[in-house]
């Protein structure tokens, strides 16, 4: 039987009497690099900062490596928020010192070569940086790590096309192919190539999860045009 | 993991708190220059008159600031655990008990260094150091138990009512929107509850009291031979109180923060 690293159980979210997620079930295994797809508002934010264990779910649950959000899971799992989490009055060694300290799986020399690639020096403060580096900067955090689960929550959003190059070779090159990466995003014509699997998330709830090989063969179709086919207005 | 916590919360407030004290610490000593140029506010000019009464008075309330921004920044600290910042660090492979630890430990911190800080300000302002004497009682048992339970007392306070803030913010953190307002009015509405049970349960023991003819207090005084043991009796309940005042805030704030976290 395959090992599953993430397992989401009759997941369910309620914001008041909106229903942000609606049973929804799946499961990642270890060495996949899956994409959750769908359009803004279909809870693919909400189904991450579950697993993050930010957010508590109104019903279902989450396993990571067999347990529900709690200290074990966040020791195994990178989360990259979509929103700048770094607190800006510090500088980035600070930062890069504080992943050190809290994540016994966190590669100071890789975070410090990366930011480096970036031209971010260790004294520059986070504050005076822009937005993109901002950006860039929490997910070669996220990304020096050598955790068993990623969950990157639209890490190509709101960034520009070399840009968002920049952030797929990052994310292609660091993260280790034994562990399981799970991408939030609506622009997949950028990341389609380097998808495993995607789950298509509709109205809060799975309407589709597929190899990409899968879906291509039977549809005929790029995921992008499959995607564009699902959502249409 | 709580040490590190700890280090970067010291940092944290360090940062924003320490420049505060230096600059008021530096207009004490403005005012204390001024002061010690010995010329009567009367005998200036006009407008130095003034702007020598009016130094005085920014003084006296940055002094007040100082106690102010203190607390403030420490509970700011908590409500960003709950806002931008929970995103970070609620990713930690943390318990949230920690967080709340690491939080409180450092606010009674600064506020415990804080009421010294304002003494040498004072001392700063006139000039006066070291002047101040306290006749302290001589050191025996009884007296040093009456002062760490008077003492702990006031540190008990303090943690009380920072985690009072801390469950405010924790039960505006409930709510989608306007979570700042939410956590306000819950200040206010947990302090009013918090305020109607004290009295109810004055009230209870003052009743049953007056059934039984007699005061608890006054009995259990009477049942211990010497006044200043029952003062250490009655300090030491008083710490328990407080303590499970604390507790329950406490215990409250992290069952919302583990079972009910909703970050925005």
């Amino acid at each position: 039987m395959e090992t599953v690293i993430y397992e989401a159980r009759g997941l369910h979210k309620h914001y008041g009497r909106k229903a942000a997620l609606r049973g929804v079930s799946f499961a990642v295994t270890p060495g996949k690099l899956v994409g959750l797809l769908g359009p803004n508002g279909s809870g693919k934010t909400t189904l991450l900062k579950i697993s993050a264990g930010l957010l508590t779910p109104s019903g279902g649950e989450v396993l990571i490596d067999g347990q529900r959000p709690g200290t074990h899971t966040k020791s195994v799992t990178s989360y990259l928020p979509d929103r700048m989490a770094l607190p800006v009055e510090m500088k980035a060694a600070d930062a890069v010192s504080l992943y050190a300290d809290f994540f016994t799986d966190f590669d100071a020399a890789k975070a410090h070569a990366m930011l480096a690639d970036l031209h971010i020096e260790a004294q520059d403060r986070i504050g005076a940086m822009s937005k993109g580096t901002q950006e860039k900067m929490q997910l070669c955090l996220t990304m020096s790590r050598a955790a068993k689960l990623y969950l990157l929550d639209e890490p190509l959003g709101g960034v520009d096309p070399a840009a968002r190059e920049y952030i797929l070779q990052t994310i292609l090159r660091n993260y280790s192919e034994d562990a399981a990466l799970v991408l939030s995003t609506h622009l997949i014509g950028d990341i389609e190539k380097a998808l495993d699997e995607v789950i298509f998330l509709k109205e809060g709830e799975v309407y589709r999860q597929a190899s990409v090989d899968a879906l291509r063969e039977e549809t005929g179709q790029s995921v992008d045009e499959y995607f564009r086919e699902v959502y249409k207005c | 993991m709580l040490t590190k916590l700890l280090q970067y919360e010291a940092k944290a407030t360090a940062r924003v708190l320490l420049p505060v004290y230096g600059g008021v610490l530096a207009l004490c000593l403005l005012t204390g220059i001024c002061d010690r140029l010995n010329v009567p506010l009367t005998d200036l000019p006009g407008v130095l008159g003034w702007l020598g009464a009016l130094l005085a008075l920014l003084t006296v309330l940055a002094l007040v600031f100082v106690l102010g921004a203190c607390v403030f920044v420490n509970v700011q600290r908590f409500y960003k655990l709950l806002g931008e910042q929970g995103y970070l660090l609620l990713s930690l492979p943390v318990p949230a008990w920690k967080h709340i630890a690491a939080k409180l430990l450092c606010a009674c911190a600064w506020l415990i260094v804080t009421f010294p800080f304002l003494f040498l300000c004072g001392d700063v302002m006139s000039g006066r150091f070291g002047e101040l004497s306290i006749i302290w009682p001589e050191a025996t048992p009884v007296v040093v138990a009456q002062t760490l339970l008077g003492l702990l007392l006031l540190v008990l306070a303090a943690a009380v009512a920072y985690l009072q803030f801390y469950l405010s913010c924790a039960i505006g953190a409930q709510f989608g929107q306007q979570r700042l307002l939410a956590s306000i009015v819950s200040y206010f509405v947990l302090g009013f509850i918090e305020q109607m049970l004290f009295l109810i349960l004055m009230t209870s023991l003052a009743f049953a009291a007056y059934q039984n003819q007699t005061f608890w207090v006054e009995r259990l005084a009477n049942s211990i031979a010497a006044p200043e043991t029952a003062s250490i009796v009655l300090l030491g309940v008083a710490d328990l109180f407080l303590l499970l005042v604390a507790a329950i805030h406490w215990a409250v704030t992290q069952w919302l923060i583990t079972r009910r976290l909703n970050l925005a």
